[in-house]
């Protein structure tokens, strides 16, 4: 610890993870101590035996020491939060910045760093086109990318192989979306159609076969969304178009002459005569002027977000079809994401100045709500193509950008956390992002799909 | 005045001779002589006499001789019309009886203290007798003078030491001196004196008695004598009669007196007449009045003149006389000028420069081959001197101000007016840019062209999704915007080469502006080609398929054409490339449809807004460089029989039936239904390059080669509203935004200006035209930088291409 004259500032740490719990006392810390100090006075509480006692205190480059640290020694690096916000700077500095008195004890919590993304080395290939979109699907634990060739491939998330592959557009494909209660998949692309996949997840031959295929699209389709209960699919077009389809009904419907075809196929391994339905929207509307660039539902599927490129943000109730909210930024809104572990109504939203907003979307949450209620740094350098937040962390949050980055994020810091250099060679763009199971997924223009561990 | 006059009657014997004396002089002898005749004379005499101070006595001497004279008056006037009375006969024989005294002694004062002492003497018998008191006043008229008969006047008596006189008296006889005891001034004055002192101690009388050495006589003073001369010791009124403080005699009161002096007289009538000289007046005021000279309030004070100067005459005059500071510097002669100011000395003329003035032999030797005016200091050589003392005589003064007199004499002056102004003050308030967002700003996503050919030309669907660009290498590729993916492309220059291998450049496209209508123009070489873009939903594609079906069917039919379009252009159908399949499933058409060949190069191809009609430029036609072609009907048009000059841009007119042609050096507009030109803009440059008409339709900007961004309002001229000099080479292209207020240029040197281009619906405000981002947006490849920019509908981002190839979308930030 540092032994310097300077101020002393009291602390107390709390874990906010149960396995980290150190004694509740009030610690006097030098006043100038930043991440790595409090971090190391964590791991002398827990008992952590210190093997690099050589390493400096004043390390504060959160990014290089990470791995060496992890390895060679027992320490755990931990992140602090002040007032539920990241400690980026000295203690000394964040009270001065936020006025609070040095006498005052200071509770700061603490929660082990956030790993970098490694990358998970695999052999495939680069695909032939751009891959637009990414998807994971926890039913059937795959991850679906569409391709700009117009096909859909199934990867497994372990070693990144292709299971199986689908040319099913004639055009590109813009966008992909699994349920995350059944082992539908689908997808849109410039030629304007939206198709409903059905994957089949045999050990042997896992196959996709098109079930679907979604009428009311006007243009290209720009975004797809299922609801958590599956029962609901919408997507949107480059026109502003928004249909809500419910291909649970339909596919109940089909239950009763095709399960029986789908058991016969797997068994006859005959997939000749599938089928493709045509199914029209439950509700269609012209809810927004220019593309719809994301579209998500609330946790309780009762509302629909969308994000479009007129820059609003809007909020609509599906039974009704009635407007909820519309909030108006001044930038075109290139892509929407929510955290699905949470039931906060917050959304992020990135846009084409690279910019990431975050939006509080509580209806009757007036004046405050008008706006998004914060920015994450331009940290990007590029149009944001992509955002998903971890299904497991309502908090986590990663972007990929034309600049080729995928930038992992913590929507209380400011700052992003990681940054991997995903796609940027020869000009690459990051194009999609999604998390998998302790993992992350990333697609460019550069045809590869990488998974990048967590 | 009266006691006075009573002494004199005393006097009356006297005075005659007196008056002789003083009247024989010689130079008034010839006067006297004629004095019997003439009046006049006398007023001569009065006038010569030096009577100063002894005015009363001579006047007293003199008013008797009057109470005899002719005047009656004379007693009553004042002393100048006393002298009148000279002129009497008795006069006039005493002067001739009376033997001229020595001139020396001619002083008529004297005569008169000699008369004053013979008064004088008198008074003194008449108060010992005890006469009238007030006689004793006399002295107070004489006191000056106690002279005797002594005639001498006033010389110094030790004129008359050597004398044993003293003087002459009154009748010339030598008045001797020691005639009086005690001669005065002898041989033995010492015991005089002291006798005369032991006198006077035993002689009270002796103790006032002075001697008169003048008159050799003794005086002794009287009792009167003696008090006045205590008095005026005691600085008290001389006169013991005085009286400080005499009792007030009110001659005039207050109180009317009943029959004083005018009481009886009455009013005089005047008092009760009017006035004849106002009646006058008042006349004259009328006639005035009459005549209009004057008016009421003229009279009644109101206005102060009646005819006040006039401001302006009838009469020509200078109107701007006087207003001109150089008229009014001018009226009297040419301002001065001063001279210029001679130079002040510098350090290096100190007697004790520094060091690093003070030239090395080897900068002298420069120096003195240099010609004196390159020199750094001129004809001076910086040197150090011990101490001022030490420093010689200037050698070039004699030089210097020569040169310098010469200067001023041969060099005209001039006076320059400095102006006092502000040069900010001069610069217009423009609002900041960051005022005026959005515009673009930053490179968003860049579209990379296989194999880097110059980029033309760059258009973009009316949705907004898709960008299509014109490339050297003969192919329009089809682009989406927001990720930078090519598409599609189509090598239509290969088919307007001639099939032969040659590939000609795509010099424009333009995409249909109706959105729905995905038919793109592109022109290669001679040929003008409508693609079908294969984009679009079902519906648009079902609005595109129809009319570009329609449009095939009518050229294959062959009914469209009339025979004077035939001989300039050709309508093709391109059968063998509709059946490649485009970005959209439902569209039917995707790629060159229909080819439209013109005689010569044409450069260019442009939708009317309703997106039927276009217009193609094929510059070195003739007549047919600007020809009208209608896409559902499959027709031409030619509108113009002849053109002048090389056709280097041509728009429609977004609502009116009007045509914008430029030619090199002007804009000619057309109204295509009267087949009129409506109006000739003059942009006032060597060559226009092209033209952007603003949504609003009544403004054009203009791109030159010659580096100028010309502005036209056209409600307000024909010419330049701006001319906007910002790039350093020529323009190559301009556009305006078709919803937003912005506006931008490109040019060879490889930036894009943007600038807020804002029009007002008020008709009477000017646009604001305001530049706010330059863009470093393309680098320059054989002296071309930016070839072309589009701005995406309803966004405000730019889409520039550029010769190096690359095709670069910028947004806001």
């Amino acid at each position: 610890m540092d032994s310097d004259e300077s101020s002393k500032v009291r602390v107390k740490l709390v874990s906010l993870l149960p396995e980290y719990n150190i004694p509740s006392d009030d610690i006097a810390v030098p006043s100038s101590i930043r991440r790595p100090g409090l971090s190391k006075v964590v791991n002398y509480l827990l008992g952590n035996a210190d093997d690099s006692g050589s390493d400096s205190d004043s390390n504060d480059d959160d990014d290089d020491d990470d791995g060496r640290n992890n390895n060679k020694s027992s320490l755990i690096e931990f992140d602090f939060l002040v007032d539920n916000k990241f400690l980026r700077q000295s203690v000394e500095g964040y009270l001065r910045s936020n006025n609070i008195s040095s006498e005052d004890v200071l509770r700061i919590d603490f929660l082990p760093k956030a790993k970098k993304p490694e990358e998970d080395k695999n052999e495939n290939e680069a695909l032939p086109d751009w891959v637009s979109s990414l998807s994971y699907s926890n039913i059937s634990s795959t991850v679906a990318s569409g391709c700009y060739d117009g096909t859909i491939r199934i990867y497994d998330p372990v070693n990144m192989s292709t299971l199986t592959a689908l040319p099913c557009h004639s055009s590109s494909i813009r966008c992909v979306a699994s349920s995350s209660s059944s082992p539908l998949l689908a997808s849109g692309g410039h030629d304007q159609q939206l198709l409903v996949h059905s994957y089949f997840a045999n050990q042997k031959s896992p196959s996709l076969s098109t079930t679907l295929s979604l009428q009311g699209m006007t243009n290209s389709v720009e975004s797809i969304a299922f609801a958590d209960d599956s029962s609901l699919l919408a997507a949107g077009d480059f026109s502003g178009m928004l249909c809500i389809y419910d291909v649970n009904a339909e596919t109940s419907d089909q239950t009763s002459e095709t399960t029986t075809s789908s058991k016969k196929r797997k068994t006859d391994k005959k997939n000749s005569s599938v089928s493709t339905k045509d199914l029209s929207p439950l509700h269609s509307n012209k809810l927004h002027v220019s593309a719809v660039s994301g579209i998500v539902f609330s946790a309780d599927s009762k509302t629909l977000y969308s994000s479009s490129h007129d820059f609003s943000v809007r909020a609509t109730d599906i039974a009704t079809q009635n407007p909820l909210l519309t909030l108006n930024g001044n930038k075109v809104a290139t892509c929407l994401a929510k955290p699905t572990a949470s039931s906060k109504e917050v959304l992020a939203t990135g846009h084409a100045d690279s910019r990431i907003k975050l939006w509080d979307m509580r209806v009757g949450v007036d004046a405050a709500a008008a706006t998004y209620n914060s920015t994450l740094r331009p940290s990007h350098k590029g149009y944001i193509s992509g955002l998903a937040f971890d299904p497991t962390d309502p908090f986590k949050l990663s972007s990929s950008s034309y600049d080729g980055l995928v930038k992992t994020w913590d929507i209380r810091c400011e700052l992003p956390m990681h940054t991997i250099k995903a796609h940027n060679k020869d000009d690459g763009k990051a194009l999609a992002v999604c998390y998998g199971e302790n993992s992350i997924f990333s697609a460019g223009t550069d045809g590869n799909v990488k998974k990048w561990a967590i | 005045m009266a006691k006075p006059r009573k002494k004199t009657v005393a006097l009356e014997e006297d005075s005659p001779e007196i008056v002789d004396s003083s009247s024989g002089s010689d130079s008034e002898s010839p006067y006297d002589s004629d004095a019997d005749d003439d009046d006049d004379a006398g007023s001569y005499h009065s006038d010569n006499e030096p009577f100063d101070s002894e005015q009363e006595g001579s006047d007293a001497g003199f008013e008797d001789q009057g109470s005899d004279s002719d005047d009656p008056n004379s007693d009553q006037e004042d002393s100048d019309s006393d002298s009148d009375s000279d002129s009497e006969p008795e006069l006039k024989i005493e002067k001739t009886l009376t033997p001229p005294p020595p001139p020396s002694f001619k002083n008529s004062g004297d005569v008169r203290s000699a008369v004053h002492q013979r008064e004088l003497e008198k008074v003194f018998d008449s108060a010992a007798v005890g006469h009238n008191q007030s006689l004793l006043h006399v002295d107070d008229l004489s006191s000056d003078d106690e002279e005797g008969n002594n005639t001498i006047g006033r010389v110094p008596l030790h004129w008359y030491d050597e004398f044993d006189h003293i003087g002459y008296d009154t009748s010339g006889e030598k008045m001797m001196k020691g005639t009086v005891s005690g001669d005065g001034e002898g041989e033995g004055g010492v015991f005089d004196e002291l006798n005369d002192s032991l006198a006077r101690l035993n002689d009270p009388s002796k103790r006032f008695t002075i001697y008169d050495s003048l008159n050799a006589k003794e005086v002794t003073l009287t009792p009167r004598e003696i008090e006045v001369i205590r008095r005026i010791q005691a600085g008290a009124y001389a006169h013991p009669e005085h009286e400080g403080n005499p009792d007030y005699v009110d001659y005039y009161s207050s109180q009317k007196e009943i029959s004083g002096i005018n009481s009886d007289r009455p009013e005089p009538k005047r008092n009760f007449q009017s006035s004849k000289y106002e009646a006058l007046m008042v006349r004259r005021l009328l006639k005035r009045l009459k005549d209009g000279k004057i008016d009421m309030d003229y009279l009644t004070g109101k206005k102060k003149e009646m005819n006040p100067k006039k401001e302006q005459s009838d009469d020509p005059f200078l109107m701007w006389k006087g207003d001109e500071e150089d008229e009014l510097l001018y009226r009297k002669g040419p301002t001065h000028i001063a001279a210029a100011k001679a130079k002040p000395p510098s350090t290096a003329e100190s007697y004790n420069p520094p060091e690093e003035y003070i030239p090395t032999p080897e900068e002298l030797e420069a120096w003195e081959k240099l010609d004196v005016e390159d020199r750094p200091y001129g004809l001076v050589v910086p040197k150090k001197y011990k101490n001022l003392r030490s420093v010689g005589a200037y050698q070039h003064s004699l030089r210097e101000r020569f040169e310098r007199c010469l200067d001023l004499y041969l060099a005209p002056r001039e006076m320059k007016r400095r102006l006092n102004i502000d040069p900010e003050s001069l610069v217009p308030q423009l609002p900041k840019p960051s005022d005026l967002k959005p515009y673009p700003s930053i490179k968003c996503v860049e579209f990379v062209t296989p194999g880097k050919p110059k980029i033309r030309d760059v258009t973009v669907s009316g949705d907004g999704q898709y960008m299509c660009s014109a490339a050297e290498d003969g192919f329009v590729r089809l682009w989406e915007i927001h990720t930078g993916r090519l598409m599609k492309s189509w090598n239509v220059g290969e088919l307007a080469g001639g099939g032969d291998g040659e590939t000609a450049t795509v010099s424009s496209v333009e995409w249909n502006p109706v959105a729905g209508r995905n038919v793109i123009l592109a022109c290669s070489g001679s040929s003008v080609f409508l693609i079908g873009s294969g984009t679009g939903g079902e519906e648009d594609c079902e609005t595109t398929s129809a009319v570009v079906d329609t449009a095939v069917g009518k050229v294959k039919g062959g009914v469209g054409l009339s025979e004077k379009a035939k001989k300039v252009v050709k309508w093709t159908v391109l059968d063998g490339q509709k059946e490649e399949r485009g970005v959209s499933k439902f569209s039917t058409a995707a790629g060159p449809i229909v080819r439209i060949e013109m005689k010569t190069k044409t450069t260019l191809a442009s939708w009317h807004s309703k997106g039927d009609y276009f217009v193609t430029v094929s510059p070195s036609a003739g007549a047919a460089a600007v020809l009208i072609h209608q896409l559902t009907k499959g027709t031409t048009q030619q509108p113009f029989g002849k053109t002048k000059g090389a056709i280097g841009d041509a728009k429609f007119h977004p609502t009116k039936p009007f045509l914008f042609v430029a030619t090199q050096q002007y804009v000619k507009v057309y109204h295509l239904l009267k087949q009129t030109m409506v109006k000739k803009l003059l942009p006032n440059c060597k060559h226009l390059t092209s033209i952007s008409i603003h949504s609003s339709g009544d403004h054009v900007i203009c791109g030159t080669l010659d580096r100028k961004l010309i502005w036209f309002d056209l409600d307000l001229s024909a010419k330049p509203y701006k001319t906007l000099r910002y790039h350093t080479k020529a323009i190559r292209a301009a556009s305006f935004h078709k919803s937003h207020p912005l506006m931008a240029s490109c040019s060879d040197d490889g930036d894009v200006h943007v600038f807020h281009a804002r029009v007002y619906d008020d008709l009477m405000r000017n646009p604001l035209i305001v530049p706010v981002k330059i863009l470093k947006a393309h680098d320059v490849v054989g002296r071309l930088g930016g070839l072309g920019l589009v701005w995406c509908k309803r966004l405000p981002w730019l889409i520039t291409c550029g010769a190096d190839g690359r095709i670069c979308l910028w947004q806001d930030l």
